[in-house]
């Protein structure tokens, strides 16, 4: 069984006063396999985060359904959404969202305490993590004492400190120069490699092509998807530049 | 642009900003008409009201002054507040193209619509509910309320003046921050980040010590005229032992918290502790204003309150009964001039007195008296010439035993050269068994230590000073005792002051009748008791002229001081208000991360509450505790001003705190849905 399945899933956003409705999501549909490392990718406006958003749980389908492990997240009751979301899902944004007044160990613990762990369990997670991501010297700092690069992978940690089913990340290279964006996603890679798995939203071919498989969404549905197969990602990039090409050359011929 | 438009601009701003300019233009419109009901009514009072109507309208012209006063304060504070809130729109319109002169324009309007609106407002509702507080007042004096009353058009000039004339500074100061307003800096507004701010524990500690000493002073304070000055140095040492507290005093003990990982790293904990540390940094001030302003609200309010309510046990202490005469009793000192000193004058021409005024005489009283301001100190006594000796500082009082038996229906017995000794004195621990002073020595044949009903006595309780009463056999002897005190204090001190004490012949007594009667038989005892042949008359003071006039002042005070608490109150609500309303924005993002990083609605909802509610009531609760070290000085000032009811000073206290927690808690209240409406937007 797929680890997250997308059945028909569709959005339409209806403005305030009722008039105009825009189709966000038309008919997506799609699986994630467990350990798999799949990127989404598509322009501004084709739906990419509005389909994130329905898989964070943040937002909620218009109609269709989204399974993690066979378990229903888009009936999920609103009182639980918030245990749901701590306990399944990791999120790693662009803007990084870390705490300004916590420093980078506290940000990283965040989770963890909203769950409601003890302090002792907390210490030898927090301690596997940060080495693995290369933080243990920093933990102590405050976020505005640290750069970029540094910020995303103290976001990445609070992300899989809760050890979660899936690691959203929305466009995280996004506001990374490209040194950091590459030390980013090699973390990607390696963190796939010991078993995550990894849901990506970006826009960057050079992120894409560190994923297992790339999903294109177009328009409010998935257009296209490659696999790497065993090609590295040098051939991967190149594999996925072709397919923007033709899915932007369809697009200006659909307009 | 067409010039109809900055109004347009103007007024569609107020609306936007109306979470700001609401509670702006309401706080001016109450001033404005505090301030207005205040003005007319002082212009109402005349001489001619009451016997206490002067003083009156000193005590609420000093009033409407700091009325006044406040509320230029006040107003300047929140339009400050609006300015810097407002920085970023206002660059957003340089940016968009409007030029300085142009949002100057607009500035000028928002502040004419303001100003012009609560203005208009204050004094309609000053205008209508004058005449409900003139009333109150009236009735607070115990007048009739049969006095016009008239719309004052001299105090709605007034107000417009002064009201007019601080908005006018308020649009020239706007317009002069607007010349500083660089569009540059507020578009790259850097969000660089606010460093974790440290805990100066040196700070911390001057806090703690200068609180401790602070409440050490008000405590130990016993003596009631050196009470006054230390209640000011601890005041003082309080205000700055609480800013020194909420400025590091809050941050230590918040990182205090934060070392305690088990305790820190709870879901309950962690953000509300992380969150107040960089609260306190930006509020700490703000808060230990609130403090101070509450804990002054709270004092001035109790004790007018007291006072007020109090009056009649003042009237009581100090007289015992409704007239007092006395006559000074002096045979040693007439010169060869023949004095009976027949003490039964009194009562006959009193009776006399009586008759021709149509009022009746009743539980009338006549003793000899003697009243003398001692030190004593390890057993030996000695007269107290400087302010050092306070705290061991008597007064004694002298009665002879045929009086005091009459009085109290006891049946002692004295020989000559046996005195009684009483006394009311909490920390008198030396055993003495003979009084020596100067030439004067007696034996102490009964020493009874337990705290007395002075009133019993017929002593008055001066100052709240601990008091000695010596009864001795005969009027012979208190004024040998009375000799001897003059000779001691001119031995000790090199100074014939006018300290020496003589002995008096004291009646006292009460009247029934109609009170304009008993005013006038008052106005004319003292000649009616020269007539009568009776020498050397002293004081003659009665009780029914004297409540007036006090009424006049306690009465006012009490009136001003629930206009001053209210303005008090008002400020603190503003000020509060304002503090969440622009943390409010500041603490938006971060709730939206929270409830990225897996926050529910109700746990957001749950920190800001406990926030919030520590932000409220943390200033409110160290107000009461002051209130309440204050409590044992305050008791002992309010003694000195003779008001004895410990119970009824208690009682105000108390109320006023549950009415200001109970005013307080409503603008939390509001407060809080305004500030989670905010960060929930």
């Amino acid at each position: 069984m797929a680890l997250l399945t997308v059945n028909n899933l569709k959005k339409i956003y209806t403005t305030k006063l009722g008039g105009n409705k825009v189709e966000a999501l038309r008919d997506v549909n799609f699986s994630v396999e467990e350990g798999e490392y799949v990127a989404i990718m598509g322009e501004s406006g084709s739906g990419k985060t509005t389909l994130l958003n329905i898989l964070a749980s943040v937002d909620r389908a218009t109609s269709g359904e989204v399974l993690l492990r066979g378990e229903k997240t888009t009936s999920v009751k609103e009182a639980e959404l918030a245990r749901f979301r701590r306990e399944h899902l990791g999120f790693v944004f662009q803007e990084f969202n870390l705490l300004d007044n916590f420093s980078v160990e506290d940000n990283i613990y965040l989770p963890l305490v909203l769950a409601g762990k003890k302090y002792s369990e907390m210490i030898p997670k927090l301690q596997v993590i940060a080495k693995k991501l290369g933080i243990l010297e920093i933990l102590k700092k405050y976020p505005y004492e640290i750069s970029g690069g540094q910020k995303q992978r103290t976001a990445v940690a609070r992300a899989l400190i809760t050890e979660p089913d899936i690691l959203l990340a929305d466009e995280p290279t996004g506001a990374l120069d490209s040194k950091s964006s590459n030390d980013l996603l090699r973390t990607f890679s390696d963190i796939h490699k010991e078993g995550q798995t990894i849901l990506m939203v970006t826009h960057s071919v050079r992120a894409a092509s560190h994923a297992d498989r790339v999903l294109f969404i177009k328009d409010g549905e998935i257009f296209h998807q490659i696999y790497r197969g065993t090609v590295d990602s040098d051939e991967m990039y190149k594999k996925i530049s072709d397919s923007l090409t033709i899915l932007l050359a369809g697009g200006d011929l659909h307009e | 642009m067409s010039n109809r438009l900055y109004p347009k601009l103007a007024a569609s701003n107020l609306k936007k900003n109306k979470n700001a300019f609401v509670p702006f233009g309401l706080s001016c419109g109450m001033m404005i008409a505090m301030f207005y009901m205040l003005a007319s009514i002082t212009g109402q009072v005349t001489d001619k009201m009451f016997y206490g109507a002067r003083t009156m309208k000193t005590v609420l012209e000093i009033g409407v002054r700091i009325c006044g006063i406040f509320s230029v304060a006040v107003i300047f504070y929140t339009n400050n507040f609006l300015m810097k809130r407002r920085t970023r729109e206002l660059g957003l319109y340089s940016i968009l193209g409007m030029e300085k002169k142009h949002i100057r324009k607009v500035l000028f309007w928002e502040v004419c619509f303001v100003g012009g609106l609560s203005l208009l407002c204050g004094l309609a509702a000053g205008i209508l509910f004058s005449k409900l507080m003139f009333l109150v007042l009236l009735n607070i004096l115990n007048l009739e309320t049969s006095f016009r009353f008239v719309v004052s058009f001299i105090a709605i000039k007034e107000t417009a003046v002064l009201f007019m004339g601080i908005f006018l500074v308020i649009i020239l100061y706007n317009q002069i921050s607007l010349l500083r307003l660089k569009p540059v800096n507020l578009l790259n507004e850097a969000k660089a980040g606010e460093k974790e701010p440290k805990a100066n524990w040196i700070l911390a500690a001057v806090g703690f010590v200068c609180l401790g000493i602070g409440y050490y002073i008000a405590l130990s304070a016993k003596n009631p005229i050196k009470a006054m000055d230390s209640f000011f140095l601890a005041a003082l040492l309080v205000i700055l032992g609480t800013y020194s507290l909420f400025i590091s005093g809050s941050i230590a003990i918040l990182k205090l918290l934060k070392k305690q990982k088990s305790f820190y790293y709870h879901k309950k904990h962690f953000i509300t502790v992380s969150f107040m540390t960089y609260r306190m940094k930006q509020n700490a001030a703000g808060l230990a204003n609130i403090c101070i302003l509450s804990t002054a609200v709270l004092v001035v309010l109790s004790s007018t309150v007291s006072l007020y309510l109090g009056l009649e046990n003042v009237m009581r202490t100090r007289y015992p009964k409704d007239v007092r005469t006395d006559a000074l009793y002096m045979p040693n000192e007439d010169d060869g001039e023949e004095n009976s000193y027949d003490m039964s004058l009194f009562e006959k021409a009193i009776d006399q007195q009586c008759t021709k005024y149509g009022v009746e005489k009743e539980n009338g009283e006549g003793y000899y008296a003697l009243s003398l301001v001692i030190g004593f100190e390890h057993g030996s006594m000695f007269f107290p010439a400087d302010n050092l000796h306070l705290d061991s500082m008597y007064i004694i009082e002298g009665r002879v035993l045929e009086d005091f038996n009459r009085i109290t229906k006891e049946d002692y017995t004295l020989k000559k050269g046996e005195v009684l000794w009483f006394d009311n004195c909490s920390n008198q621990e030396e055993q003495i068994d003979t009084i020596e002073m100067g030439s004067f020595s007696a034996k102490i044949v009964n020493k009874n230590k337990s705290v007395m009903d002075l009133e019993k006595y017929l002593i008055e309780q001066d100052f709240g000073i601990d008091e000695i009463l010596l009864i001795v056999p005969d009027r012979e002897t208190l004024v040998e005792f009375s000799d001897a005190y003059s000779e001691f204090v001119y031995e000790n001190w090199k100074k014939e002051d006018g300290t020496v004490n003589p002995v008096q012949y004291i009646y006292d007594f009460d009247l029934k009748g109609d009170l304009q009667q008993k005013i006038t038989f008052c106005n004319s005892l003292r000649d009616a008791l020269n007539d009568a042949g009776i020498p050397h008359v002293g004081t003659v003071t009665d009780i029914f002229t004297t409540r007036q006039e006090i009424l006049g002042i306690y009465g006012s005070l009490f009136f001003v001081g629930i206009f001053i608490g209210t303005l008090f109150l008002l400020t603190t609500a503003l000020i509060i208000y304002y503090k969440q309303i622009s943390e409010g924005y500041e603490d938006r993002s971060r709730f939206i991360i929270l409830q990225k990083v897996g926050m529910s609605k109700g746990e957001v909802k749950k920190v800001i509450h406990s926030q919030i509610l520590s932000i409220f009531f943390l200033p409110i609760l160290l107000a009461v505790i002051h209130v309440a070290f204050a409590f044992p000085i305050l008791k002992r000032i309010l003694y000195m001003l003779d008001l004895t009811n410990v119970s009824l000073f208690i009682g105000c206290t108390i109320g006023t705190i549950l009415i200001f927690f109970l005013i307080y808690a409503i603008v939390y209240g509001v407060t809080a849905k305004v500030y989670y409406r905010l960060v929930n937007e």
